[in-house]
């Protein structure tokens, strides 16, 4: 061949060789990183034991950091200063779960786009619009850069940075190979809008929207009976003085005429929701929940005290749970789950006590309608006759190269963000933009003595607020709903859209903490809570909220814990996944009473065969009874039958008018003892019906959904755990790197509640006992590395989806480790 | 012989350029070798040859790492073809990019004797 020639097509051959190295092939990153042995993805098997003994030198630390990685992934960290114990943790974290660091807290600071694409702008802008960027600068700016909270965030980005230093090329995690990028380095203010996400999860609750919805419907007074601000059923937080549960149904006035004067509200809540678009899901009232208990010594058969604790979140690889243990001298000694993000464990237990949350669901924002100067640019808004000068925030959105793909200007007022819906400006005051958590809290709570100490470090707690549940040594159990009520004038509602041009509508102050429901060792030897309306409003009448859940797992937790006089670890346990159901046990009675008018029976064979299934059914939801789905099935076509007043009439499907409020399921159980109650009535059909012919049409109805659904009755795709699963997605979606239709038992209203579509659930079980030595067992869904190659990304599973608990192994000092649970050992070194 | 040895020669040039240099190394060791290697090398052939053999070899390293396993499954998760497939683009990513190094040092080698 020609030189040339030879040397024209060796070029050529390069440039192609050299291009495909570089650019991105269609969906293909660059395949020269991506490709070559040694550092790109062939790679992540050698990083999928990253617990290999190593040593790391690094100037960030200040003393020598002993850290053994159990045989389940778990960190023990040993270290003689505080600082240096959350320096390491921020490594290990970030050793296993780097992505989700970086993913998590863009999403909360509306970055996401830098790292994905312009994809994911919508999100970006949904993000920003909450104003987390504004809250954390002002928490950066005001903080005191010497408290031990801020330390501890700033010694904990210091470890993540440690990692990101001394990562090699194998360790870079699959999603940035994915995405072509490198990982970007971590900041103490990560931290933080890391909790303001978390707030928005747990702690946006409003109710104003579906009320709003139904009275233009059926008019105020019987939107006010099916959303109600008192709960009808009454299992509270706080034992009531009855100590059982006590049913308050309240007649419902008949479907009004619709009220057209709430339709411009309903225009602007609409509109504030579709602005705050991605993150507002209403995901049903039976289908999510957290649980946690205590059981004082008098009623365990150790004499010492349990806790049981059983959050409940979106479900994801990895899990939102980091789990690890701090070991500082005599000083702290604490395990359980921490967020990866935060140096702090959040749940679990010290040598003293125990503790866990569930969400309180109180209402702490509000809405208000506000009078601008300008109806497209406003810059000030109208307050008590004077106008008042809006803040005005510029946000810039970029793409991974840096270039500008849109900018907003953001507006606020004393309350809190303006979004303009419609021709109305909206402002919405939170009890997150009056300040978040800043850590000081969980120091105290993982450092703390005594149940009383725990309750002290707590009480200042503010967002999102949780019913903090709390057991220790010497026996003592309490609980605290704990966080930051807003005092809001007048009657005190928060759920109806104020007047922002009167100064006199603003929140007048918080809640002192004496006023929170609480309740210390009570007479009846438990607590519990499970997200129900924390106090028994004969005891206590202060708002705190509206449309709670429905209190089926209360009851049903408080129902297995009166009968238990001798409860064991074992016990607590298999609460957590107990197959039963107080809803259950309240509607299918309801349902089989209209089986003994035997000519409507005659009249509706179907309904016959349904109700002749649900009398075999023992209400229980494992994963190889067949009556669940029958159930459910009938439960979904009795709503549709008797709300369908609150249907609109004419709207788009799929559009938002087209979402029907759907009064909680208590309300219906109450109307099950009016039978010729109006409600009753399906209007869509020509005849009027009262409750039985409803029953009897919903028994049928629900069984032929349920066979066109899953065959014929009975047969094995009638199985609860082939009708139902969990759905366990990586955080971005990958079905590859997803564990998906996971047979589990649970369903709707059990103590271990599944959504629908199965992307909620428990996300950490944890039981312990309060005896001379704390002894600890849990698990939850995922494992401890974020790498899919790992042994450890998704080994707790099996145990989660059989309700099992691992035993947790906290030994005081590292040379006290059992040897044959040790994975590995890094030692962390002062280094230059 | 002489061909023998400069593969292993570039095969050792290629897998550890690659560790310390990535996958750059493979195009410049490529263009090097032909430059140096004898004619009786015949160096388009043994550079190209030793610089797949290095990165045969890396991916034998990569493959006795105990996640290596789990990581074939969640490529074959996420990729629309086998794990042996993407085996195959590693060593011909490799082939192309020696292959063309090689060919354009040949083609400016001095007039061998």
């Amino acid at each position: 061949m020609p030189r040339f020639l030879q040397a024209a097509v060796g070029v050529l051959v390069l440039a192609v060789g050299v291009a495909a190295s570089v650019r991105p092939i269609g969906v293909l990153p660059p395949l020269g990183a991506q490709l070559e042995p040694g550092g790109g993805v062939w790679a992540l098997g050698r990083a999928a034991s990253p617990a290999a003994d190593r040593i790391v030198t690094d100037a960030a630390f200040t003393d020598d950091v002993k850290v053994i990685t159990d045989d389940r992934g778990v960190p023990h960290i040993y270290a003689a200063k505080e600082l240096d114990a959350y320096r390491a943790l921020g490594f290990v974290v970030a050793r296993d779960r780097l992505f989700q660091l970086e993913v998590q807290t863009r999403a909360a600071a509306g970055t996401l786009a830098e790292l994905v694409g312009p994809r994911a702008l919508a999100l970006d802008r949904d993000a920003r619009r909450l104003g987390f960027g504004r809250l954390v600068e002002r928490t950066m700016r005001e903080a005191d850069t010497t408290s031990p909270a801020f330390q501890s965030v700033k010694a904990y980005a210091e470890g993540v940075n440690a990692w990101i230093d001394a990562m090699g090329p194998a360790d870079l995690p699959i999603e940035y190979r994915l995405l072509g990028r490198r990982p970007a380095r971590w900041a103490p203010s990560h931290t933080y809008f890391l909790l303001a996400r978390m707030a928005l999860t747990l702690a946006y609750n409003d109710a104003s929207l579906i009320k709003a919805k139904a009275a233009a419907r059926v008019g105020w007074p019987a939107a006010e009976a099916l959303f109600p601000i008192i709960a009808p059923i009454q299992e509270p937080i706080q034992p009531n003085t009855i100590d059982s549960t006590r049913f308050g149904f309240v007649p419902i006035p008949p479907p009004g005429a619709p009220d057209s004067m709430v339709a411009a509200a309903i225009g602007a809540l609409d509109g504030a929701h579709r602005t705050l678009g991605s993150f507002l899901r209403w995901t049903g009232d039976e289908a999510l929940g957290s649980n946690n208990w205590a059981v004082a010594p008098t009623r365990s058969a150790s004499r010492h005290a349990l806790l049981a604790g059983d959050p409940h979140l979106e479900l994801t690889l990895p899990s939102v749970w980091y789990q690890a243990h701090l070991v500082v001298g005599d000083r702290l000694d604490v395990a359980g789950v921490t967020i990866p993000g935060a140096p702090w464990v959040v749940i679990g237990f010290n040598r003293h006590l125990a503790w866990s949350m569930t969400n309180t669901g109180s209402d702490v924002n509000d809405f208000y309608r506000e009078t601008v100067d300008d109806s497209t640019h406003p810059s000030r808004y109208l307050l008590d006759g004077a106008w008042k000068p809006l803040e005005l925030r510029v946000e810039t959105y970029r793409a991974p190269d840096g270039r500008i793909l849109a900018v907003d200007t953001l507006r606020f007022s004393h309350r809190g963000p303006l979004w303009k819906v419609d021709s109305t400006w909206m402002s919405m005051a939170w009890t997150l933009y009056q300040g978040g958590s800043n850590g000081t809290e969980f120091l105290g709570i993982d450092r703390a003595t005594s149940a009383a100490e725990f309750l002290e470090s707590s009480a200042s707690y503010a967002v999102p607020a949780q019913n903090m549940i709390v057991a220790d040594q010497r026996g003592t159990i309490a609980i605290r709903s704990t966080g930051r009520y807003p005092v809001r004038p007048g009657p005190g509602r928060g759920d109806l859209i104020q007047d922002g041009s009167s100064a006199a509508n603003d929140w007048v102050g918080t809640l002192p903490v004496e006023f929170y429901p609480f309740a210390l060792n009570p007479a009846r030897g438990f607590l519990s809570s499970a997200n129900q309306q924390p106090v028994d409003p004969t005891v206590n009448p202060r708002f705190m909220g509206a449309n709670w859940y429905s209190p089926w797992r209360a009851i049903r937790i408080n129902t297995l814990l009166r009968a238990d006089s001798q409860v064991t670890v074992d016990a607590m346990r298999r609460f957590q996944t107990d197959p039963g159901s107080a809803r259950a046990d309240l509607f299918v009675p309801a349902l089989l009473r209209v089986g003994t008018d035997s000519m409507r029976m005659m009249a509706s064979p179907r309904a016959g065969e349904a109700l002749r299934l649900l009398t075999a059914w023992n209400r229980q939801y494992d994963v190889e009874n067949t009556g669940p789905v029958l159930f459910e099935a009938v439960m979904a076509e009795l709503g549709r039958r008797v709300w369908d007043e609150l249907a609109p009439a004419l709207a788009r499907p799929g559009s938002d008018e087209a979402v029907t409020p759907r009064p909680a399921e208590a309300i219906l159980l109450g109307l099950m003892a009016d039978s010729a109650n109006v409600w009753w009535d399906d209007r869509r059909t020509p005849v009027t019906e009262r409750r039985d012919d409803i029953l009897v049409a919903s028994l049928a109805a629900g069984l032929d959904s349920a066979i066109a659904r899953h065959g014929p009755a009975g047969n094995e795709r009638w199985c609860w755990g082939n009708a139902h699963h969990a759905n366990i997605y990586h955080l971005l979606h990958l079905p590859a790197l997803s564990a998906l239709d996971l047979p589990v038992q649970s369903g709707p209203s059990t103590l271990s509640p599944s959504s629908g579509d199965g992307t909620h659930g428990a996300s950490w079980r944890m039981v312990v006992e309060l005896g001379p030595q704390v002894t600890g067992w849990a698990t939850y869904p995922g494992g401890q590395s974020g790498n899919p190659a790992s042994t450890h990304y998704r080994d707790f599973l099996p145990a989660w989806l059989a309700g099992r608990l691992d035993s947790l192994i906290v030994p005081r000092t590292a040379e006290s480790f059992p040897a044959g649970r040790i994975e590995g050992r890094t030692t962390f070194r002062k280094g230059r | 012989m002489v061909v023998v040895y400069w593969i292993l020669v570039m095969a050792n040039a290629a897998g550890w350029g690659t560790l310390v240099a990535g996958w750059v190394a493979v195009p410049v060791v490529g263009l090097a070798g032909s430059l140096v290697a004898p004619k009786a090398s015949r160096p388009v052939f043994s550079v190209t040859t030793g610089a797949v053999l290095g990165w045969a070899a890396l991916l034998a390293l990569d493959a006795r790492a105990p996640g290596f396993r789990a990581f074939l499954d969640v490529l074959g998760g996420l990729l629309p073809v086998r794990p042996l497939v993407v085996a195959a683009a590693t060593l011909g990513l490799a082939l192309v990019l020696a292959l063309g190094a090689a060919m354009t040092g040949a083609a400016f080698r001095r007039n061998d004797p």
